[in-house]
């Protein structure tokens, strides 16, 4: 068994039985921790929720380190390790304290700022006060696309005074048809940059930070500490998990958004007070059966409007007022222009923020969510743009199978390809019985993979898939195929 | 009896302190001597910290815990520790709210200042009581000095620490 050293504040070395450094021993931190506890009950109690996971605001450093930056109480000990528990102290004044008498008013903001937020600050529930609160505030924007662009343009113009943006991505035509945010002559540029010029010029008082680099497992939880609000606007399940994940740890709430061709979803997840996403799905789907917007569309006023609920969400939680959408999930329907609503409530069998939680830290999200195969899972057989092109030019080629929509197929194909769209496709297997050999696509590669999977589960033994799809079929091949 | 004494030093610091971050507040560590256990505390030094909230400072105080640890690597050897922490209610009164309770941690001891319209008012001290988990006054007495007796203090196993709410203020 390892032995540590376990120091705890000065001040709690009465009930930590008379001295402030103790020797316990465990394998990892968190059984040292909990041989300690043990020992010494009376601090159970500060250190642990009832549900048994350590307080957020205690940190445990190993030899120096905060252990947030290793493994957490995962992190695996060794004999003469130092292990030190120290609280982080915080408070603050009641909420509405009567001015002194006589004593004048305090505005804390300047001239402009009462010009500029006039709208706001003759809002009771707003106000100088609540104006000064959105300016100390930072609101993290986890993806500048569709979602990202509109919440960010709102929370700068009301005056949220740091803006975090995350996002790898650069300006591409296809953005413009929804990402207001951005211009045609801006094609091309990372939408990080292009996103900081034109909120800072929106509005010269905030700061926005932006980081142009893929949110993971690595760098999540350092760049979302900083902020008190996250507003997730990602587009893919790894990094909705991570965004998720990381807020639970950190105690952050997290205003979810999504949205797929003519509707979209909103609610706020704060495991403090409701439940997580992770309480809302457990697990991903299946890699492919929830199409992105690139690969089923989406109504470009949607996001917009779902962006701006988002952000209307993240300012009403900065500010105090109203209900939050915690333990509610908005749904929208634009077609029928409704709005509904669900009850959510918390798992009790949450590996995260239930009461039994075995998640104490991030994971590999992509193996997660089945994007990456595992080590026992062999990855589908793929045919690359070039190689395609080359069986093609060759004696033999393979038969095509376009499983987009026919709106899609009218757009461009492949020479000789044959349109089945990916729903018809079981019913029309005898059309590719005689089929020597296979070769499924549609735009990205997503929709083909599924095809393919039922293709091979049906006794198809000779089915590829293309890479990429249509879309590295025009970047590598041929560049007059039109992308959509 | 236990004893609490705030040396005017450190009074004065506490109070300029609260002047100079208002209309934000002001916090730092409580830093001196004991007596006897934690029965007589002489509280000889306030040493000023960032508030390190992240949002709305006028009304909220954070110092983390990394600003903790190194105060108190600072301080060993001295025979000084960290007894305790400060901080100012601008325009509000010199005692803890409910999230100043909602937060407190037992074994130190907090001093609260209202600061008024750039005026500070005098510092109230408060420690967590474990059955009731409010902070109670411990009344500030003066001058500051160690060796005040401490004969007549209740026996440490009387002391009883309680829950702590869960949310933090940040």
């Amino acid at each position: 068994m390892t032995d540590v050293t376990m120091r705890v504040p000065s001040a709690w070395r009465e009930l930590a039985g008379g001295s402030a450094t103790v020797t316990v021993s465990g394998a990892t931190v968190g059984e040292a921790l909990e041989r300690f506890v043990a020992d010494h009950p009376a601090l159970r109690r500060h250190l642990f929720t009832p549900e048994g996971r350590l307080r957020s605001f205690v940190s445990l450093y190993l030899n120096d380190t905060d252990t947030r930056e290793r493994d957490g109480l995962s992190t695996s000990l060794d004999d003469g390790d130092r292990l030190a528990i120290v609280p982080a102290i915080a408070g603050g004044a009641p909420d509405a304290e009567p001015a002194a008498p006589g004593a004048s008013p305090v505005i804390p903001l300047s001239r402009e700022e009462l010009k500029r937020y006039s709208r706001h600050l003759i809002l009771p529930e707003v106000g100088v006060a609540g104006q000064k609160r959105l300016r100390d505030a930072r609101v993290l924007v986890v993806g500048a696309g569709g979602l990202g662009a509109p919440a960010t343009l709102y929370l700068a113009a009301a005056g949220v005074g740091e803006i975090g943006l995350v996002d790898f991505d650069r300006i591409d035509t296809s953005n413009l048809q929804r990402q207001v945010l951005y211009a045609t002559s801006q094609v091309g540029r990372p939408k990080t940059e292009a996103a900081k010029q034109r909120l800072e010029d929106l509005n010269p008082g905030v700061t926005v930070r932006t980081y142009e680099e893929s949110l993971d497992r690595n760098n999540a939880l350092r760049i979302l500490r900083d902020y008190d609000v996250i507003l997730d606007g990602t587009d893919n399940f790894p990094t909705r998990y991570l965004v998720n994940d990381a807020c639970v740890l950190l105690g952050k709430p997290d205003v979810f958004g999504s949205v797929y061709r003519f509707e979209g979803q909103v609610s706020v997840f704060d495991a403090h007070r409701g439940p997580c996403y992770r309480c809302l799905y457990a697990e991903p789907p299946p890699p492919g059966v929830v199409p992105s917007c690139a690969e089923g569309g989406v109504l470009g006023v949607l996001p917009g409007l779902i962006g701006l609920v988002q952000a209307t969400e993240a300012i009403k939680l900065l500010l105090g007022i109203g209900e939050p959408l915690i333990g509610r999930l908005l749904l929208f329907d634009a077609l029928g222009m409704q709005f509904r609503e669900l009850t959510l409530r918390k798992s009790p069998d949450c590996v995260l923020c239930g009461p039994r939680a075995t998640q104490t830290e991030l994971i590999d999200y992509p193996a997660f969510c089945g994007i990456v195969p595992g080590p026992d899972g062999a990855s589908l057989p793929e045919v690359s743009p070039e190689g395609l092109a080359e069986e093609l030019r060759g004696g033999s080629p393979p038969v095509l199978v376009d499983v987009r929509e026919p709106g899609e197929w009218a757009i461009g194909h492949l020479p000789g390809a044959r349109l089945i769209p990916r729903a018809e496709l079981a019913e029309r297997l005898t059309e590719l019985a005689s089929a020597p050999a296979i070769v499924v696509y549609c735009k990205t590669g997503a929709r083909s993979a599924m095809a393919q999977r039922l293709l091979l589960d049906l006794g198809f033994d000779r089915v590829r898939n293309l890479r990429g799809g249509l879309d590295a079929w025009a970047r590598q091949v041929d560049p007059t195929m039109p992308e959509y | 009896m236990r004893g609490r004494f705030l040396s005017p030093g450190a009074r004065d610091s506490i109070a300029a302190h609260g002047r100079r971050a208002y209309p934000e507040e002001a916090c730092g560590f409580l830093v001196g001597k004991e007596v006897g256990g934690i029965d007589t505390r002489g509280i000889d030094r306030a040493i000023a910290t960032e508030n390190a909230a992240g949002v709305d400072r006028r009304r909220r105080f954070v110092i983390p815990a990394e600003e903790l640890r190194t105060a108190e690597a600072r301080l060993v050897g001295t025979g000084e520790t960290v007894l305790g922490f400060y901080h100012s209610h601008p325009d509000g009164p010199g005692r803890p709210s409910a999230l100043d309770e909602a937060a407190a941690w037992p074994g130190y001891t907090y001093v609260v200042i209202g600061v008024r319209a750039g005026r500070a008012d005098e510092p109230g001290a408060f420690e967590l009581d474990a059955i009731t988990g409010r902070l109670d006054p411990a009344p500030l007495d003066g001058p500051a000095g160690i060796g005040v007796a401490s004969g007549t203090s209740a026996p440490h196993s009387e002391r009883v620490y309680g829950p702590r709410p869960n949310e933090g203020t940040a």
